[in-house]
């Protein structure tokens, strides 16, 4: 969910990042079906399924270019959704702004976001 | 006591060492825990109903113990009363099992209790998370959340306590790259203040305050809340706050808990993102949501504030005064970028002239 602020780039561009990762780590977390359904709703799905692929795990985990409907009750679905979003980290990598070409780095996983002072204005 | 914000910029001031420092002081771990735990009380994040919540595997521990402690009672009546003619032996082993398992009957019962009472799951903004202290609140509490901080020491140890949430390193001040409406909820503790100072000729804080605000309110969903606990220096200074956040489109109010103790009085700036009126929390300790008036009495009251004394003037002063030196070099910047020729800045740049007439 994360958007581009450099300033020069056009707003079509803006969302999505793309994702570099050269270090993934999949870990365990509880899994909450509450908070799943509640967020599902605000995920770009097809964005979703492109980040996976950038990421090179779009074989491992097939999801479908849609929400399935009543995806409330499809636990499968619930559980999938969840490993993706919570417990896929990148460890290393980066992300590309589409519009300007600009690198945010990933060390640590932490995401470097900071913008210099030209690129505010 | 100086504060911390006017030494240095916090990316400066928590290196290293003072961010391993922060992290391992009881004091402040316990504070810090008790605000944000406050601060999701004022958040008002609405009960999950009942069948979202599993509560299956903690019923059936439940009664688990019920039938053992059944059978322990049963059995230690008929050995009590082979026992009644020799002396009683209060540290049998048997009584301790016996206690032990009413304590872990309790703890699950407490369990239960605080599943019923759990707030639906939620996303959350938390803003100068620091070293992840009130992240791992969050967690305990069952959200999900995004961290932001500018100091790179304090986001690593956060990573390093492995604490469950993303983690960006982010200047609040440049506006915050988030997707419209994808948090249910933000907090900030002990971070605001940071906010109000610059220490770049370029910047003036109220422009920070205002960029940092509206990137806050587009990404925040409807009908939510974002809570910050701070610590204000002045009247001026919350007044320069809720300008900027009011510009955004928030409305709320600030929130005192025990404002008659100069110790445990705490500050929440309460933002409400909708557009219908709320009522803004009482705070604890008999404080009452306090109009601008009464604000100015109670930070007066404690610190015997020189600079509130010195700013009772009711001008604005967050915008550097025209014909300033720091308003001629902001000028002077603007016209550089836009490619006109400019003079160098010197130390003779906007000095006091002899005054002639």
């Amino acid at each position: 969910m994360l958007e581009s602020q450099v300033k020069t780039c056009p707003e079509e561009k803006r969302f999505p990042l793309k994702i570099v990762a050269t270090e993934i780590e999949e870990t365990e977390i509880e899994f909450q079906r509450s908070f799943i359904i509640n967020i599902i709703p605000k995920i770009d799905w097809g964005v979703l399924r492109g980040a996976l692929e950038e990421m090179g795990l779009s074989e491992k985990y097939e999801i479908g270019s849609k929400v399935p409907e009543n995806y409330e009750e499809d636990e499968t679905f619930l559980q999938l959704a969840h490993h993706i979003l919570l417990e896929i980290e990148i460890i290393t990598g980066k992300f590309v702004c589409r519009g300007t070409g600009r690198e945010f780095p990933i060390e640590n996983k932490i995401a470097n976001m900071l913008l210099t002072s030209e690129e505010l204005n | 006591m100086s504060r911390p914000e006017k030494e240095n910029p916090p990316e400066i001031y928590y290196n290293n060492e003072e961010a391993k420092k922060y992290a391992r002081n009881t004091r402040i771990i316990k504070i810090q825990t008790k605000m944000t735990e406050r601060s999701l009380q004022l958040l008002n994040i609405p009960e999950d109903p009942p069948e979202n919540i599993e509560l299956a595997p903690i019923l059936e521990k439940i009664e688990d113990k019920l039938s053992k402690i059944e059978t322990k009672n049963t059995t230690e009546n008929e050995s009590t009363e082979l026992e009644s003619e020799g002396s009683y032996d209060s540290d049998s082993p048997f009584e301790d099992e016996q206690n032990s398992e009413d304590e872990e009957l309790l703890a699950l019962e407490q369990e239960l209790e605080s599943l019923k009472n759990r707030r639906k799951s939620s996303f959350i903004l938390d803003l100068g998370c620091g070293s992840g202290l009130s992240g791992q609140v969050l967690t305990q509490n069952g959200h999900k959340w995004v961290g932001i901080d500018i100091s790179e020491s304090m986001l690593d140890i956060a990573v390093q306590r492995n604490t469950i949430g993303d983690k960006i390193l982010l200047d609040m001040g440049q506006g915050l790259p988030f997707r419209t409406g994808v948090f249910d909820g933000a907090i900030a503790i002990s971070s605001l203040q940071w906010l109000c100072y610059s220490n770049k000729k370029t910047e003036i804080p109220f422009k920070r305050l205002s960029t940092f605000f509206s990137s806050l309110y587009k990404c925040l969903s409807r009908d939510t809340r974002a809570i910050f606990q701070f610590y204000p220096e002045s009247p001026d200074q919350i007044e320069m706050i809720t300008t900027a956040a009011t510009k955004s489109g928030f409305t709320g109010g600030l929130v005192v808990d025990y404002p008659e103790s100069t110790r445990a009085k705490k500050f929440f700036l309460t933002l409400f993102s909708s557009t219908t009126i709320k009522q803004v929390p009482k705070g604890l300790g008999g404080g009452e949501n306090l109009s601008q008036k009464d604000v100015v009495q109670y930070v007066v009251e404690d610190k015997y504030n020189k600079k509130y004394q010195n700013n009772q003037r009711k001008k604005r002063n967050w915008k550097p005064r025209k014909k300033s030196r720091q308003w001629i070099l902001r000028k002077k910047e603007r016209q550089r970028k836009q490619g006109h020729k400019v003079r160098p800045d010197s130390k003779f740049t906007g000095r006091k002239r002899k005054d002639r007439w």
